[in-house]
Formats: C-alpha cells, structure tokens, sequence
C-alpha cells in the first residue's frame, strides 16, 4: 500500500492527489493552520494545486495555547 | 512611566499573559478581558488526527483588534527548529510577531543562548518582531538588542515555577543596560513579584503559570494587573531609594525627648 506521513503518523495516500483532498479526507478546514509538505510551506492558495506522492512528509499545525 | 511601545505598538497595559494551562479557552479570554492586557503568547503544534477537529479554536476566543498575538517556539531545542516555527506560525495566522523560546533541558527548561542568538539574527532579518526569552545575562541581553530583537525577556526564575525574582542583580543590570524594552517571563509567582519587576524599571512582565493554574484564573489575572498599575503609579508618585538609618515618621522633639 502507498502511503504518507502526516504529523509523524502513516496514512494511506489512495484518494488523494493533492494537500486539499488530504485536508478533506481528514476533515481539516486548514484556516489558521499552516501545512508543511517535506518540510516546505505551502501557502493556502496553493493546496489545491500542490500533488502528493507516496513517502511525502506532511505537518499540519495549528496554534495552542502557550507561554 | 513613559509609554510603552514595542515596534511601534503603543500597549497601555505593562501585563502581558500567556495563554497555556487554562481549563478551558472561555476562562482564558475572560483572564484576559479581565486583566486588559494586550498581548498575549500562544505556541504551535501538530493537530491531533486522532481527534475530532476542533469546533471552537484558541485562536478564535482571541481579539486581534484588541490583542497583539505573539506566537512561541516552545519545544525547539536548536535555531533552525525555532526558525521553522516562526514561519509556520506566519503562514498559518499571517503573525509577525515571535516570541524565541528554545529550551533544550526539560529539567530546568532554561533557555539556550547560543541558538537564541542565531535565530534572533535570521528571524530579524525576514521581517519578524522578535522577542527573545532569555537567562539575565547583560551581554547576551545587549548582543540580542545589536542584532536588532525588539524587546529582551530575561526570565526571573525557571518556567512554571512560580519562585518569583531569583535573578535580580542581573535583571537590575539589564534594565540599567537595555535600549530596547525589558520584559521579565517566566516564573512569576505572585503579584508582588511582578510589582517587583515594574518598581525595578522593567517594562512589563509576562505571567502565565501563575495566572492559568490559579483555582480562580480570572481573579488572578485582575489581581496581577492591579499589581502591576501599583507598582507603575508608585513610579509615577517619585518612590524614594531605601536608606540604612532610620528617619523618624514622627516628630521626636516636643515631648518627652526634650529637655
């Protein structure tokens, strides 16, 4: 099976071709988080057209309360 | 007291608060609201995939007209994890503002000067307003303020610990040293040890700890402004300097002291 890794975790990558089908399929609105694809940002806009392939890296990372 | 202005933000409230270990975001934003402080702290993770998403995030219970957000980079050991932090937390909320945390010992979480000082350079360079917490090393504080951070944050004692001011010979250095504004983090267990950091000359300080695990967080967060305008009008009112020998509050001549 093809798989990812999202937040240090595998998943398997069928369905998805791209960060938008990702963020749907786990039933992220990615609003004021930021999402990494092998330690590079994609902005927003562009995670529609940003393709994912097997083996990628993916964080999504939201904000949390801190000091 | 002179205002205060960090990058060109005007704060009126000398309390700042971090927005970790509350029991829920609905006590958070009344601490806040509670204390009218306008800038808060918050830090990044990894959403919980395991989890249903959140309905209700932090960051929502947060008014940005209102309230400077400063992101952290707690949980980065080196420079280079501080650095990605700041960017993912400019993509994620657009904020330019960072607080550099990097803390490599969990024991003591004391801060690693080293790094700090490499990713205030870079973090400057791409535009950030960076806050660097510190150990109350003077030289570090003045190698921070020459690569351009725009506040320094000596700690008065180790995150969470609620010890108050253990450095304060050092810190004393730093406010007598500093041209850029000293905000004591860390540590700060009672409001008398934040009215302490202000009557010192320091220009805010930073509370969380104390604040959020209170068993009344909201009555804490108004109990700690309090402390903090107290120690700022005793400034304003002209505090005279401790002396060794006594001066009598009471006339002692016209009585009994006389002949």
């Amino acid at each position: 099976m093809l798989t990812i890794t999202v937040n240090g975790k595998e998943y398997p990558l069928e369905g998805c071709e791209n960060l938008a089908e990702l963020l749907d399929k786990l039933s992220i609105t990615p609003q004021k988080m930021a999402v990494e694809l092998n330690f590079e940002i994609i902005p927003h806009h562009a995670l529609a057209t940003t393709k994912i392939k097997a083996g990628d890296q993916i964080e999504i990372i939201q904000f949390v309360g801190g000091g | 007291m002179k205002k205060l202005t960090i990058a060109g933000h005007t704060f009126t409230s000398r309390l700042f608060i971090g927005t970790g270990k509350f029991g829920s975001h609905e006590i958070m934003r009344q601490a806040i609201e509670f204390s009218g402080s306008q800038l808060v702290t918050i830090a990044l993770r990894r959403v919980d995939l395991d989890k249903a998403p959140e309905s209700d995030p932090l960051i929502s219970r947060l008014d940005q007209n209102k309230i400077v957000i400063v992101p952290n980079t707690s949980g980065a050991r080196a420079a280079e994890e501080a650095i990605r932090i700041a960017r993912l937390a400019r993509a994620a909320g657009g904020f330019n503002w960072i607080k550099l945390e990097l803390t490599p010992n969990l024991h003591h979480l004391l801060p690693d000067p080293i790094e700090t000082l490499k990713a205030a350079e870079t973090l400057v360079k791409e535009g950030f307003i960076v806050m660097p917490y510190i150990n109350a090393d003077p030289v570090l504080a003045k190698r921070l303020e020459e690569v351009g951070t725009a506040v320094v944050m000596p700690l008065a004692s180790p995150i969470g610990t609620n010890l108050g001011l253990r450095n304060k010979d050092m810190i004393q250095i730093i406010i007598e040293n500093s041209q850029v504004p000293v905000v004591v983090d860390a540590g700060l267990g009672m409001p008398s040890h934040a009215a302490e950091a202000i009557e010192m000359g320091a220009d805010c300080v930073l509370v969380n700890t104390a604040i959020a695990s209170a068993a009344d967080p909201v009555k804490m967060a108004g109990a700690f402004a309090k402390a903090v305008i107290a120690a700022e009008e005793a400034l304003d009112a002209g505090a005279r300097a401790p002396q060794r020998t006594a001066n009598a509050s009471s006339p002692l001549t016209g009585f009994l002291w006389d002949k």
